[in-house]
């Protein structure tokens, strides 16, 4: 399978806190989800993938060998980083200059779809309407990757529905590739073909989403029940109160094995959940 | 890398324009008319401008952007060298043009205002290099813009020294201070440069 990015053994440290051997492949033509608690280090990651960090270790590598060309990644952080008293005629021409294969057409049809008027200063925007001119741009100079850091973050649903919309539409052209970093995990079911989990700087999980969606479960008993599954089978340990919740790699076999175990079906949310506030083995 | 001098245009244009009025009015009113030092001073305030689009940029965190859609960290570096050299005609236009009011049919002196401009040009070319590379030092643009106050003042008197030294040792003739000025502009663009990228170039954003 072509990678739109490799990324083998990335080391990043930043005094207690770093991201620890990540070995990552967004493929081409898909949608990547990344997930992970506030301080996991997908920004990090990010930033390291295209350039605004260093790396201590390891190589991120894309098809042209290099770094990639000015344009080849459209990038939408949750932190809008264009300037309030531009507006977004201004911000399209400052865009134009930069990315040879801009398309002010296109940009322009974007901002008129999202019902954004172009001479109005991003000062007066909301919250909402910043992403959007943010997709607008990233989506306007025909990147190859296009990376949403937390991109639907403080918008309401309905927002991050029509966002999720036109993940969508670009995708429909399979050249394109989408990293999609969030905690809203619905979102991430609904569009994502991979799926990340990275936490406290590793990447704890990494496969199909309907692979994930399949095979994880949570096993929930007795504590002795529950540890007879054996560690090899267990990501993570929950204790509240009297019973023991266990995320498990095999929903179906340990069902099957542990007849007396209750094995649910494990939702993003619950697999993530099960990580971060239990004990991972 | 010219949609990035624009930018920094467009976000100290109104900065300019109220620097213009300022200098205009500060140069008319303050400055000793017979020396033509407004044609100095003018283009000098301009070289301010360099710390506003930095300002901006630490605000929004636009390098952050820049940086991850693949844009250069050289080429951004040498987008406010560009950019802030832009600025510095205006200034020095505005102080010529003051000053030629002033003393128009008073003993108007072209040769002194043309001489004073022109090193009024490379003062603020050295004073706006030494701000650019403060910036990228301190990756602070607030930290920078103290830090340029105080080595601002010792590097003007360094050059005035400089230049008092160099007219004594090779004579005198507005000519080679001109000469030693240009010299010392052309090395403090270089130094700052190479250092600006070279700290720029190793920051993580």
């Amino acid at each position: 399978m072509d990678n739109a990015v490799e990324i083998r053994g990335l080391c990043k440290s930043f005094g207690s806190f770093g991201l620890e051997d990540v070995s990552l492949d967004i493929p081409k033509g898909y949608v990547v989800g990344l997930i992970g608690e506030n301080g996991a280090g997908k920004t990090t990651l990010i930033k390291c993938m295209t350039g605004a960090c260093s790396i201590d270790s390891g190589e991120v590598s894309f098809p042209s060998g290099g770094r990639p060309e000015v344009g080849d990644i459209g990038i939408v952080f949750d932190e809008c980083h264009f300037f309030p008293n531009m507006s977004g005629a201004q911000i399209g021409g400052v865009m134009s200059g930069m990315f040879p294969k801009w398309d002010q057409a296109s940009y322009e049809r974007l901002m008129s779809g999202f019902g954004i008027p172009l001479d109005k200063k991003l000062r007066e925007y909301s919250r909402g309407m910043k992403m959007k001119i943010q997709v607008a741009v990233a989506l306007s100079h025909d990147p190859k990757l296009v990376i949403l850091d937390e991109a639907t973050a403080g918008m309401d649903p309905a927002a991050r529905d029509e966002f999720l919309d036109i993940v969508m539409g670009y995708m429909a052209d399979e050249e394109h590739t989408v990293l999609m970093s969030s905690h809203i995990t619905t979102d991430l079911e609904r569009v994502a073909d991979y799926i990340a989990f990275i936490h406290e700087g590793r990447v704890l999980m990494y496969g199909t989403k309907d692979d994930i969606m399949e095979n994880y479960g949570i096993a929930k008993g007795r504590e002795t029940d529950v540890l007879s599954i054996g560690r090899e089978n267990i990501v993570s340990i929950r204790r509240d109160g009297y019973s023991v919740s266990a995320l498990v790699k095999d929903r179906k076999g340990v069902g099957e094995a542990y007849p007396e175990l209750v094995v649910d079906p494990a939702s993003l949310d619950d697999i993530m959940v099960m990580i971060i506030r239990g004990d991972v083995a | 890398m010219m949609s990035l001098v624009k930018k920094d245009l467009a976000l100290v244009k109104g900065g300019i324009i109220w620097l213009g009025l300022f200098a205009a009015v500060f140069c008319f009113l303050f400055i000793d008319r017979s020396n033509y030092v407004m044609c100095i001073v003018a283009p000098v305030l301009f070289s301010s401008l360099a710390s506003t689009s930095f300002a901006w940029d630490d605000q929004c965190q636009w390098n952050v952007f820049a940086v991850s859609s693949g844009i250069d960290r050289k080429e951004i570096v040498r987008s406010k060298y560009v950019s802030s050299a832009l600025v510095i005609p205006i200034g020095a236009v505005i102080g010529a043009v003051i000053a030629v009011a002033v003393t128009f049919g008073d003993g108007l002196d072209l040769a002194s205002i043309a001489v004073n401009t022109l090193t009024g040009i490379v003062l603020s070319v050295v004073i706006f290099s030494i701000g650019i590379c403060v910036n990228y030092v301190t990756g602070n643009s607030i930290r920078a813009q103290y830090l340029s106050i105080i080595i601002l003042m010792v590097s003007v008197i360094a050059l005035v020294s400089g230049t008092v030294f160099a007219n004594s040792l090779l004579g005198g003739g507005m000519a080679v201070i001109l000469a030693f000025l240009v010299a010392v502009m052309a090395v403090v663009v270089l130094v700052t440069y190479r250092i600006s990228c070279d700290r720029f170039l190793k920051r993580d954003l």
